[in-house]
């Protein structure tokens, strides 16, 4: 998902664009959060069961998972804690495009669910925990959940006509949110001014945050965001196929001195380079009509997972029969298009005016559609992003009544809501906000020294690597 | 190649004590006008200005603008070795990565140094104007420090408010409230030092977190008096006149009515 090494190459060819800093210095920060990325996390990560049970994801009396709604709680108050102003941004419908990587996604869930057939048969409990984490999904139940929780907490929720990436990046263009906050890299494709990664706070203690600067990257890396764009594509997206055998450090070369994919399909065959270029990517060329995905809310499952899935936490889950609900449940959803998440971006594009509607041409080098996905995603602008207090008696009958929480852990946590909301009626400004970020009196002689590592790096790379090189002739 | 000799080593010595608890990491930018180091808190709410011009360093020798990165943690360790009556002596080549300072004792009867190793560190740098102050208020360091501790007790918010009447120092907690109302000196005989001088052009009322004015008060000892700076809806200047060489300042972002709200 996201972007193919892109974090890789950034941090090997931009170090200046990424930097770590403490939760604290998001102090009074507006963020956009991907909502779905987080309700993946915790539908992952927050189990129950120790070691050598199965994991179970919390559930409530009547036995629906509950994991989602206690990381979306406990996360929140976490953030208004912190002085940070979440805003979350839910998914819409996905794009046209993405149904190939939709539908590979499928099928590494259908292996998943083999494998966890298999592991249940041989009593693998290893093997069937991870299984168990391949097989999570999200569905409109759990989306629904978390927006009623989020709005009784008196934080925004914003539904995106499309992807949430492609919204949080939006917001933080227009300047209504400081930074957009998921682990998916496309986010800085979609040109968002800031990115913010690892905000999981897995260790308590240590929460140290990624945060990736847009202009930085590009201005590290020397290209127009038009070229940055299109050596996302070349990298891998989510959106088409990419060229075989060229990898990060090719395609951006290959991106340098060709500027855009169209030059470099056209070197590629004027040199007759053996290159694997995909059908999809012939310009003119009947494409066989990829089925059209009928699933709308087969999201980013297994990629997702497996992302996560390496980080944290203990906990299990128990799986057939609530994965038949959200099966089921998904089936009734295609059959009836009306259902929240595909009719919301509808109802507020009343309300609010969208840009960039997407039409996919079939018969255009798929590249050019993606690029378009990248450049005019269909996202709501003007939005009102309001905190409010929360609503202390609605979240206890939700989180108590509904969701069987410990009724004293919800009411510490709805005291720590209305403190945040307190502090927060009087904010701490900030110093940037009245003085603007100049040039540190050091940062030639920093910029000096990273050119310098780069450079020595690059010897070294190079003399390891004598032949075989890419540029090498053939 | 840098160097500067300071007799009064235990200026240095104050200055990290009253760096440490608010910033972590910090460069000291040199130049041939002196040494400066500017820093913000890790909530980005304050921020810490430092400036030792070169004329008031008894040797000062800068061939090159260079910047030292310091934890100050680490450095104020190493200063904690120094006596108060020790002449320090900082050195630094052009493109080193440690910073070798020397204590002497007065006598000249011990002779120590040590080298800090130094850190690339890449910090936002702010760009502060010049601005007229609407209200200047100069009082006893140790008045101000007292009023801050005493506030503390009840709660975590003060508001400063300067009118004709003099300055009013409020807090509201859950114990209760607490006011300190201090007057301006004006014709009292009274040591310059001792005095209170409010120059008010307009009243100015505005609100701060009293854990970052407690930390201010570190830099008590770097001085006699302090001087507040307030014009209405911007950052509060608190600085400290460090005799005959400079200065520390801070800034502190006030707390304001949410606009959107």
């Amino acid at each position: 998902m996201g972007i193919k090494n892109l974090n890789k190459l950034l941090s090997e060819e931009a170090p200046e664009c990424m930097k770590m800093t403490p939760l604290k210095a998001l102090n009074g920060r507006k963020i956009a959060i991907d909502a779905s990325m987080a309700i993946y996390q915790f539908l992952i990560a927050v189990r129950q069961g120790g070691e050598g049970n199965v994991h179970q994801q919390l559930t409530n009396e009547a036995g629906e998972t509950t994991s989602h709604i206690q990381g979306m709680f406990s996360r929140t108050v976490r953030f208004l804690l912190e002085g940070i102003k979440p805003v979350y941004v839910f998914d819409g419908k996905p794009p046209t495009l993405k149904s190939g990587e939709l539908l590979k996604r499928r099928e590494k869930r259908a292996k998943a669910e083999a494998e966890l057939k298999q592991a249940k048969e041989e009593g693998d409990l290893e093997k069937e925990n991870q299984q168990n984490k391949r097989l999570v999904r999200a569905g409109t139940k759990e989306n629904d959940d978390c927006k009623k929780l989020l709005r009784l907490m008196g934080c925004p929720v914003v539904e995106a006509p499309c992807e949430a990436e492609a919204q949080c990046a939006a917001l933080c263009k227009e300047g209504k949110v400081y930074a957009s906050a998921t682990e998916d890299m496309d986010c800085l494709t979609f040109a968002t001014p800031v990115l913010l990664r690892k905000m999981t706070f897995a260790k308590e203690a240590k929460a140290e945050i990624q945060v990736l600067e847009y202009a930085k990257a590009v201005k590290a890396l020397n290209l127009t965001h038009d070229e940055f764009v299109d050596l996302c594509i070349m990298l891998g997206c989510d959106y088409c196929d990419s060229i075989g055998g060229v990898g990060p450090v090719t395609a951006l070369k290959l991106i340098k001195e060709h500027k855009n994919i169209e030059n470099v399909l056209k070197w590629i065959k004027r040199e007759g380079k053996k290159l694997k270029v995909p059908d999809s990517w012939l310009p003119q060329e009947e494409k066989e009509k990829k089925e059209e995905s009928e699933e709308e809310k087969e999201e980013e499952v297994d990629e997702k997972l497996k992302e996560v899935e390496e980080k944290e936490e203990e906990e299990v889950e128990k799986v057939e029969e609530k994965k038949e609900e959200v099966d089921a449940e998904n089936k009734s959803e295609d059959a009836n298009t009306t259902t929240t998440t595909s009719s919301s971006p509808a109802a507020a594009k009343a309300k609010a005016k969208t840009t960039g509607k997407v039409e996919i041409n079939m018969s255009e080098p798929v590249y050019i559609g993606a690029r378009r996905l990248f450049k005019e995603h269909e996202v709501l602008q003007d939005q009102t992003l309001n905190w409010k207090d929360c609503d202390g008696p609605g979240l206890t009958t939700f989180l108590v009544d509904e969701c069987g929480f410990a009724p004293d852990r919800v009411a510490s946590g709805i005291e720590k809501i209305k403190k945040a909301y307190k502090s927060n009626s009087k904010p701490q400004m900030r110093m940037d906000s009245f003085f603007t970020v100049k040039k540190a009196p050091n940062a030639d002689q920093i910029a000096k020294k990273r050119q310098a590592e780069k450079d020595s790096k690059k010897k070294g790379g190079k003399k390891a690597k004598k032949s075989g090189s890419f540029s090498g002739r053939r | 190649m840098f160097e500067a000799r300071l007799t009064n080593g235990s200026i240095l010595k104050k200055l990290l004590e009253a760096l440490k608890d608010l910033v972590t990491d910090a460069n000291i930018d040199c130049s041939e006008e002196g040494l400066s180091i500017q820093a913000m808190d890790s909530s980005h709410v304050s921020l810490c200005a430092v400036a030792l011009r070169s004329d008031g360093f008894d040797h000062f020798r800068c061939d090159r603008n260079i910047s030292l990165g310091f934890n100050s943690q680490n450095l104020g360790k190493i200063l904690k070795c120094a006596d108060n009556t020790d002449m320090i002596t900082l050195k630094a080549e052009d493109s080193a990565d440690n910073l070798t300072l020397m204590f002497e004792s007065k006598n000249q009867d011990r002779i120590s140094d040590f080298e800090l190793k130094l850190m690339d560190i890449d910090a936002d740098h702010l760009g502060i104007p010049d601005t007229e102050y609407k209200t200047t208020i100069r009082m006893p360091s140790n008045e101000f420090k007292r009023i801050i501790t005493d506030l503390q007790v009840l709660g975590d918010t003060c508001t400063i408010a300067v009118t004709k009447e003099g300055v009013r120092f409020s807090v509201t907690g859950d114990l209760g409230t607490g006011n300190v109302l201090v007057r301006s000196t004006n014709g009292v005989d009274k040591e310059e030092e001792e005095a209170v001088v409010i120059d008010m052009e307009e009243p100015v009322e505005l609100t701060f977190a009293l854990r970052y004015l407690n930390f201010f008060t570190k830099a008590t000892n770097l001085g006699p008096s302090v001087v507040i700076s307030m014009s209405p809806d911007v950052p509060v200047v608190v600085e400290y006149p460090i005799e005959q060489i400079g200065h520390i300042k801070y800034y502190l972002a006030p707390k304001i009515d949410d606009a959107d709200e």
